[in-house]
């Protein structure tokens, strides 16, 4: 429900265009850019453990998956209640667009697996998927974010993140 | 100048009388002369995904608190699921009495990397 809800959010915001400037590079993004791509970045994950739950029957992998979606959740939904609070609505922009349309064809490719497949290929993109967007928001995201409620919430998510991403290496491994 | 040097055994005497009113019971107390010792209520913080402190000091009859600071869950669990403390939301605490026998390695059942444990100790 969630992310349907999100999915037609964005769409709203592509037909009625943002009137933001038009960004190249992450880190030219602003601070309602980096929110939504958080937000975005968020939902897919949850989308990607829904996923895990209803295709895998290992109780390691449903557990990561759970943790992922509780999480994700906290994490959103203090994004929501900052964003409200400031007045502020997220704006779309290419990041965001760019990662929607590689989740949409990783769960593609997903839902086609089953068995151990499925569950090495979760982990590892969990891993993977981790790393790139904690890349992302310590390289690019908090050394620009101007306000600082924001900037300091992006700083708990890393944490969060992080953990998670240490969470799934230590599932690629006993996977493997 | 001099008026305030007159003092200060009176105010170290305040000073203690105060810190011992304050701290007794909470984190530290009085050494019993009695022998009878106060149970003790021991906190520990959940920040950044790490349990402070990792390893805690403990007696019997003892309480431990954990509160979690963080902005995501996390649990108190028992290694052998003996004792939980179950979802912690940010803010939250929850404390388990200190009993004899009990498992004192734990870990968060969220976050499976996130483990410590208690450390139960009959010397005074
Ligand atoms: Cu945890």
């Amino acid at each position: 429900m969630r992310i349907r809800v999100m999915l037609a959010a964005v769409g709203v915001a592509a037909m009625f265009g943002n009137g933001a400037a038009q960004a190249e590079s992450p880190a030219d993004l602003n601070d309602l850019q980096i929110a939504h791509v958080a937000y975005i970045a968020d939902n897919i994950d949850i989308r990607y453990a829904h996923l895990a739950l209803a295709i895998s029957s290992n109780p390691a992998i449903h557990e990561f998956a759970n943790t992922m979606i509780r999480d994700h959740t906290a994490v959103n939904e203090q994004a929501l209640a900052l964003l409200s609070k400031l007045k502020a609505e997220p704006q779309d922009n290419f990041l965001s667009q760019d990662l929607l349309k590689g989740a949409d064809k990783l769960v593609d490719e997903m839902s086609q697996l089953r068995g151990a497949a499925f569950d090495k290929r979760y982990a590892e993109n969990e891993l993977a998927y981790h790393k790139a967007v904690n890349g992302l928001v310590a390289n690019s995201f908090i050394p620009n974010i101007e306000n600082a409620e924001v900037k300091a919430l992006f700083k708990s998510g890393l944490k969060i993140f992080q953990a998670h991403e240490r969470h799934a290496q230590m599932m690629v491994k006993k996977l493997k | 100048m001099k008026s305030t040097i007159q003092f200060p055994f009176e105010w170290f005497v305040i000073a203690a009388a105060v810190a011992v009113a304050i701290s007794g019971g909470i984190l530290f107390y009085p050494t019993p002369s009695s022998g009878q010792r106060q149970s003790v209520e021991h906190v520990v913080g959940i920040t950044d995904f790490e349990f402070a402190p990792a390893t805690l000091r403990v007696r019997i009859g003892d309480t431990v608190k954990w509160i979690n600071r963080d902005l995501a869950p996390h649990t108190a669990t028992a290694k052998d699921e003996s004792w939980d403390t179950d979802r912690l939301d940010q803010g939250e605490a929850l404390s388990v009495a200190v009993t004899r026998g009990m498992t004192t390695d734990y870990y968060c059942r969220f976050h499976p990397m996130m483990v410590a444990k208690l450390q139960i100790t009959t010397v005074d």
